[in-house]
């Protein structure tokens, strides 16, 4: 006897489900959800492919660089508004190279929000980052791990889970390839003109092939730049900007050749 | 007649975890009981503290009890509560351990119950009454009152008559002392420093309990060990250590943390067998009620102390606040302090960009085909901004002070791999000049 | 024409430096802010080859005498002028600087007449000004330039810019300065989008406040002076740098556009004024109609010498009136004379204790006039 015919199976339509039951239902293509507050990272661009639409907190962040002292401010400066104000503060846990605090300042970071706590050893600078997210501080921790085992950053992990404030770590681009259980990892590294080159291999949800170019210009320089400067071509945007020198070009600026200018009293 | 009285009675705990070799005396259990009310008196081998009026104070009686249990288990104590002060020793000495409570049964029932020797004073007369038929206070109740103050002292039916609620108490209270000073003799001897860490903390409590109750708050205490009798010739007659912590503090953790973190670092010269806590710099401590303070000042109070245990082992030196001066040179702008930043006049930013990072010292930069290289040749993008000053400005007093003269033309350079940089071009002796790197925009 | 003569329009060949007149620069009589003489302004800016140097002290004209004998014997041509700082009335405004330069004697005049004007009517030492105080005629026969504070917004500089325009048309510009920061570049190119937004052609300014670099650490001090800190505490009220000299012309061609600089030539050709034109000019009210001056001092003298000697005048005072109203007039000096006759006849007249003094004792027609 033939056994019966069944049809096909059909494309699964979430539409076709009753409300509450398609909310339960996550696509594979879909970003996760957020599973707590997130802050958005200034850049809208950013914010669309981050799970949740911003940074997230209750748990860590990887930014990987190529060199430290290269764009974190750049990165997270837009970010800053929305996560100091009154009482908040940003942490510094074993930074690269000396903070400057007027640099600070002119992101709107005023003396009283800034504490820079300077470790030497890898062990210490894990065990100072955990005492201050152990803590949970009211503001932003950013920490500096160039050297730190998966297992130790799973520690770090797990403290993070009842820490209100963002944590941001820092670590060198080689460490892609090791094993993480930080939940969201980014690769930050410079692209054309002012932009940054930004891929996420490590996120809630669908993971993007894809890679961002955020437009970074250095927010203090936004105020002396003159035209030819302020905006530069980068791939991936539509280009809506005005290409450099048309002032040099008819003659109008006072000639600027920074490269062969030799300096005279 | 009737209050709210707990008795605690010094007890060794069995296999006590705090090597203790003798129990809490009771004056010091007094100084510590006297945070929670100034009606504190030693009874025999006990303190009792008599306090209805603090309730209030504490929330309600619920969260007293607790207070005061959490206290009396960490001294070694212990703790029961009656309506009189004697039922309330009473029970501390033979109230099993439902009975530790007097108000749940009412009074008459559980006293009843208790033998003879729970009042002192009636326990004295054990023999003749036993021959009465009398085994318990019940049976001594039953006794006519006029045979009673006849036949035996007249401070027997005194402190029955206390003890039942039916005469009122009156005894001299306890007067807090000044200052802090406690003492403890190990039970066995101690040779590494952290392993004080035990006794210590008994000390601590008591120290936080002396505090609370004089609403201080100790921003300096000082550990002190004696060596051992039995020891080499120069290692002296024992150490001591004081930590410190900025704000004035009642917290026995904080203390406890702040002072592993302190001890971990210590080496005892000789076996230890004694310790003593001074409290030695005490302050007013501002209390704050608790439901007002806003989610951010309570956050960071834990992180304070957070950052206290970090300076603690890592070295005062280690968390730095910044502190802005108007200055046009880069590196005399801002400095890092390990002070909490006063309250200076906010300064504008100024106005011309400064980058977020700066070299501790600017770093000579190789110069090829007139081209400053930093990993690789640099694009120069902006420039020149003239910066010249600080004539002014002399290392130190002594004759050979440099003068930290600056004339120096800056550059926003950019680099591939390194990003944006701050340069300068600086004129050396002669027609030489010089590119420094000083700074990231980062 | 102009100051600078009939050359100074000539084109040049480009190779050559460029010429160029410095329009703004303050003396030591700007207190604590200028840190050179007037003598050693003008001295180096001939040395630099300047073709004119423009002394345009703090709404004060108290430095131009000296820079007039200095360039007199350098032989430099001279402007004069003042600058005031315009303070805002409200939020729409900014604060900005406007140089005026005065062109002919009226020009001097009416500058002259302004900041006393402006210094009456405020505490002493200082001054206050805003728009509302400013009108075309005031400052007639005057040119000026707005040098806007970088500070300001495109709209406030907008708003200043009209107004410059409504207010001093076919005679304003706008002074742009470049001392070497970081922002120099954008600001010409703000400057550029100012001028073409309103019209007002742009001119090269040095905002000099030294003659030569070097005097910097001195201009630290008055700085210092004036706040009232000591140097370590001066901060950011201090120059940033010793850039605000009077620079060599090949600095500012590698500094400021060649148009710019060539602009600057434009302004002085319109300024011709020299102090050489000042002469005395009494009031006429001192002589009654009908009268000149000489006539009435030969009356009023002679009736005065009838009233010291009732018995008639002796013939050697005779002739010595005579002689001292033939000086007089040979001098002209006869209203200066009736200007102080007057003066004296008022103040007997109120009884207000009158003296002559000097040389005045020994002339016979102050005795006449009751000078003495």
């Amino acid at each position: 006897m033939p056994f019966p015919v069944r049809s096909a199976p059909s494309t699964f339509d979430t539409g076709a489900l009753p409300r509450h039951v398609a909310e339960a239902v996550w696509r594979g293509s879909d970003v996760g959800g957020a599973v707590s507050r997130t802050v958005s990272s200034g850049f809208t661009l950013l914010d669309s492919q981050l799970p949740g639409g911003g940074w997230p907190t209750h748990s860590l962040t990887e930014l990987l660089m190529p060199q430290a002292a290269l764009c974190e401010w750049r990165l997270l400066g837009p970010a800053l508004p929305s996560l100091i104000d009154s009482g908040r503060r940003v942490y510094l846990i074993a930074p690269p190279k000396q903070p400057h605090a007027g640099g600070l300042a002119q992101l709107g970071l005023t003396s009283d929000q800034v504490v820079w706590v300077g470790a030497s050893t890898p062990v210490d600078r894990l065990w100072v980052t955990e005492q201050i997210v152990k803590s949970d501080p009211a503001g932003v921790v950013l920490s500096w791990l160039p050297q730190a085992r998966p297992e130790q950053i799973r520690r770090l992990q797990i403290h993070a889970q009842s820490c209100d404030a963002p944590v941001f770590l820092f670590r060198p681009t080689g460490t892609l390839g090791d094993a993480s259980p930080v939940p969201l990892r980014v690769s930050v590294s410079l692209a054309q003109g002012w932009d940054l080159e930004v891929r996420i291999p490590k996120r809630r949800g669908a993971s993007l092939d894809d890679t961002l170019y955020l437009a970074a210009l250095p927010c203090s320089l936004a105020k002396v730049l003159p035209p030819r400067l302020k905006t530069v071509p980068a791939p991936l945007l539509a280009p809506s900007h005005q290409e450099a020198s048309h002032a040099r070009a008819l003659g109008r600026a006072a000639p600027h050749t920074p490269a062969s200018q030799s300096l005279s009293s | 007649m009737l209050g709210h009285w707990a008795a605690l009675l010094p007890t060794p705990l069995p296999a006590s975890p705090y090597l203790l070799k003798s129990a809490i005396d009771t004056a010091s259990l007094g100084v510590w009981a006297l945070q929670f009310t100034p009606r504190v008196a030693v009874l025999e081998d006990a303190v009792v503290a008599e306090m209805a009026g603090s309730a209030r104070l504490f929330g309600d009686l619920a969260h007293l009890h607790t207070l005061v249990e959490a206290g009396a288990v960490e001294l070694g104590a212990k703790l029961a509560w009656a309506p009189t002060g004697t039922a309330a020793l009473a029970l501390v000495r033979h109230g099993g351990s439902e009975a530790g409570d007097g108000f749940q049964i009412p009074l008459e029932r559980v006293l009843d119950a208790l033998p003879l020797e729970a009042i002192t004073a009636v326990g004295k007369h054990q023999p003749t009454l036993a021959r009465v038929g009398c085994r318990t206070l019940g049976d001594v109740r039953k006794l006519p009152r006029g045979g009673l103050s006849r036949r035996f002292d007249p401070s027997l039916l005194k402190a029955l008559d206390q003890a039942y609620g039916l005469r009122p108490e009156a005894y001299e209270w306890m007067v807090l002392p000044e200052s802090f000073k406690g003492r403890l003799e190990l039970m066995s001897r101690v040779e590494t420093a952290p392993a004080l860490l035990f006794g210590a903390r008994r000390l601590l409590v008591q120290m936080a309990g002396w505090l609370a109750a004089r609403r201080l708050g100790a921003t300096a205490f000082t550990l002190r060990w004696c060596h051992d009798v039995m020891r080499a010739k120069d290692a002296g007659t024992g150490g001591e250590i004081t930590v410190r912590t900025a704000q004035p503090s009642q917290n026995v953790d904080h203390f406890a943390r702040l002072l592993t973190e302190h001890l971990a670092q210590v080496q005892l010269l000789a076996p230890a067998g004694d310790i003593e806590l001074l409290a030695t710099e005490v302050a007013p401590l501002i209390e704050e009620s608790r439901s007002l303070i806003p989610e951010t000042l309570r956050k960071g109070a834990s992180t304070e102390l957070a950052l206290e245990r970090i300076q603690a082992r890592l070295g005062s030196g280690c968390v730095r606040r910044p502190v802005i001066t108007a200055d046009h040179r880069l590196e005399w702008m801002q400095s890092w302090d390990h002070a909490l930043p006063k309250r200076t006049v906010a300064h504008s930013p100024y106005s011309l960009p400064l980058p977020t990072w700066i070299l501790d010292e600017p770093l000579r930069l190789i110069e090829r085909d007139n081209r400053p290289h930093y990993q690789g040749p640099l694009q120069l993008l902006l420039g020149p901004d003239r910066v010249e000053g600080g004539w002014w400005h002399r290392s130190g007093e002594t004759g050979d002070a440099r003068p930290l003269n600056v004339q120096r033309d800056y550059w926003l350079a950019r680099s591939p791999h390194a990003g944006v940089l701050w340069v300068f071009q600086q004129r050396l002796a002669g027609d030489q000049t010089a590119w420094f790197l000083h700074g990231h925009f980062g | 024409m102009g100051i600078l003569g009939e050359d100074a329009m000539t084109v040049r060949p480009s190779r050559s430096l460029p010429d160029y007149v410095e329009l703004r620069c303050v003396t030591n009589f700007t207190f604590l802010r200028g840190a050179s003489h007037a003598e050693e302004l003008v001295v180096r800016a001939k040395a630099l080859g300047y073709l004119a140097l423009a002394i345009t002290d703090e709404c004060s004209m108290a430095g131009v005498v000296r820079a007039h004998v200095a360039a007199k014997a350098a032989q430099l041509p001279l402007l004069l002028g003042s600058q005031f700082c315009i303070q805002p009335r409200n939020e729409t405004e900014a604060p900005f600087t406007l140089v005026v330069l005065a062109q002919n004697l009226n020009g001097y005049g009416n500058l002259c007449a302004f900041i006393t004007k402006l210094r009456r009517s405020s505490n002493k030492g200082t001054y206050h000004l805003t728009l509302d105080h400013i009108s075309e005629a005031e400052l007639a026969d005057c040119v000026v330039l707005l040098c806007p504070d970088r500070q300001a917004t495109e709209v406030q500089l907008e708003a200043a810019g009209r107004w410059v325009l409504g207010s001093f048309t076919g005679r304003c510009w706008i002074g742009v300065d470049q001392l070497r920061r970081l922002d120099d570049e954008l600001w010409l190119h703000r400057m550029r989008c100012l001028s073409e937004l309103t019209a007002l052609p742009l001119v090269a300014v040095g905002d000099v406040h030294m003659h030569i670099r070097s005097r910097k650490p001195l201009q630290d001090v008055l700085t210092a002076t004036r706040v009232g800190k000591p140097l370590s505490e001066c901060g950011y009220d201090l120059q940033r740098s010793a850039e605000q000299h009077l620079r060599t012309r090949l600095r500012l061609a590698q500094t400021f556009p060649a148009e710019l600089l060539a602009e600057t030539l434009v302004v002085a050709a319109r300024c011709s004024f020299s102090l050489e034109e000042l002469k005395y000019q009494y009031p006429d009210e001192v002589v009654p109609a009908g009268h000149t001056a000489a006539s009435f001092l030969h009356q009023v003298t002679y009736e005065g010498a009838g009233r010291r000697w009732p018995g008639g005048v002796a013939p050697a005072i005779q002739a010595q009136i005579e002689h001292e109203l033939a000086l007089i007039c040979e001098l002209h000096y006869e209203h200066y004379f009736l200007t102080v006759y007057d003066i004296v006849a008022f103040a007997r007249s109120k009884n207000i204790l009158c003296q002559g003094r000097g040389s005045a004792a020994n002339s016979v027609v102050c005795y006449c006039l009751g000078i003495t």
